[in-house]
């Protein structure tokens, strides 16, 4: 699997790197004294965050108010057509608007009708709840 | 282990750990310098221990390679890179060569550089510590805090590769 004489050329290769670099190596003391990187301080950390939380709520308050005022435009919209009436409407009006919409059947009085109605198993002739006295 | 005794060990290893630092820095020398500084002050003020269940050196690298790892994760709130973009364009690279390195030198050193920068990063990682750093396999398997296997197979791979990179750079 392993090459030693390619691995010996790697290793010529890396060692060239390796001499490059050491010639631009800072020195130990220039690291360890040197000033560190940045740390967030905790104020600014805080008023970063105080920042963020402020353009959120901004941000939320923001789409809340445009969502409204997109709604209340649909709502007048979907107002406006249901009130909408055609003008053409009352050429479709038909002459027999008024009559009962279902045909009389046996025991059902018709709306409106001045008949009571027909109940096929009643006694036939006029009917009194009078009854004779018993003899 | 005594501070006197870090410090030498620290200062022994040093033009080491920084060439692993840039490594872990991808090339970026401010950041390699940083990333160096706070691992050291992190050894020195006793917040990363050496236990000694491994070469001083090995510990070393495992800390520099962290502390490299946590420096990256922090610098999208520092803006750390935009920083050092304006401050490295005003002054200067400072990546000159002492004229100690000849020029073939320079001229393979580049070209192991620009090969190594076409593998993975776990790749290049191993073939460093073992080619550069002249690491043995478990060792770097240690740094890298992944099994010997996976690290011998990362190791395989990126040899080969490399070997083709370079071979297919000498037939142009």
């Amino acid at each position: 699997m392993s090459d030693p004489r390619a691995d010996r050329e790697l290793r010529e290769l890396f060692r060239a790197q390796r001499e490059v670099e050491a010639s631009r190596t800072p020195s130990f003391l220039a690291i360890r004294n040197r000033a560190g990187p940045p740390r967030p301080r905790p104020l600014h950390s805080l008023l970063l965050a105080a920042g963020a939380a402020a353009a959120a709520v901004l941000l939320v308050a923001g789409a809340r108010l445009w969502r409204a005022g997109v709604e209340h435009r649909e709502l007048q919209l979907a107002r406006q057509v249901m009130e909408w009436r055609s003008p053409t409407d009352a050429l479709l009006a038909l002459p027999l608007v008024g009559l009962p919409s279902r045909s009389p059947a046996p025991g059902v009085s018709p709306e409106g009708s001045p008949l009571g109605a027909f109940d096929p198993g009643a006694p036939l002739g006029p009917t009194s709840t009078v009854r004779s006295p018993d003899l | 282990m005594e501070r006197g005794e870090l410090e030498a060990g620290l200062e022994r290893e040093h033009p080491d750990a920084f060439a692993w630092a840039l490594r872990c820095c991808k090339g970026r020398r401010e950041d390699a310098e940083d990333a160096l500084h706070s691992a050291y002050e992190r050894i020195l003020t006793g917040r990363a221990r050496f236990a000694g269940r491994s070469s001083f050196r090995t510990w070393l690298f495992g800390v520099v390679r962290r502390t490299a790892q946590e420096q990256r994760r922090r610098g999208w709130l520092r803006l750390v890179l935009l920083r050092r973009r304006v401050a490295g364009e005003t002054s200067g690279s400072g990546s000159e060569n002492s004229p100690a390195v000849t020029l073939a030198e320079r001229e393979q050193s580049e070209r192991i550089g620009n090969a190594l920068e076409r593998l993975s990063k776990r790749q290049r990682e191993i073939l460093h510590l073992v080619f550069y750093q002249e690491l043995s396999v478990q060792e770097a398997a240690l740094v890298l805090g992944m099994p010997v296997g996976t690290a011998r197979t990362h190791y395989e791979r990126g040899k080969a590769k490399l070997r083709d990179l370079l071979q297919g750079e000498d037939l142009r």
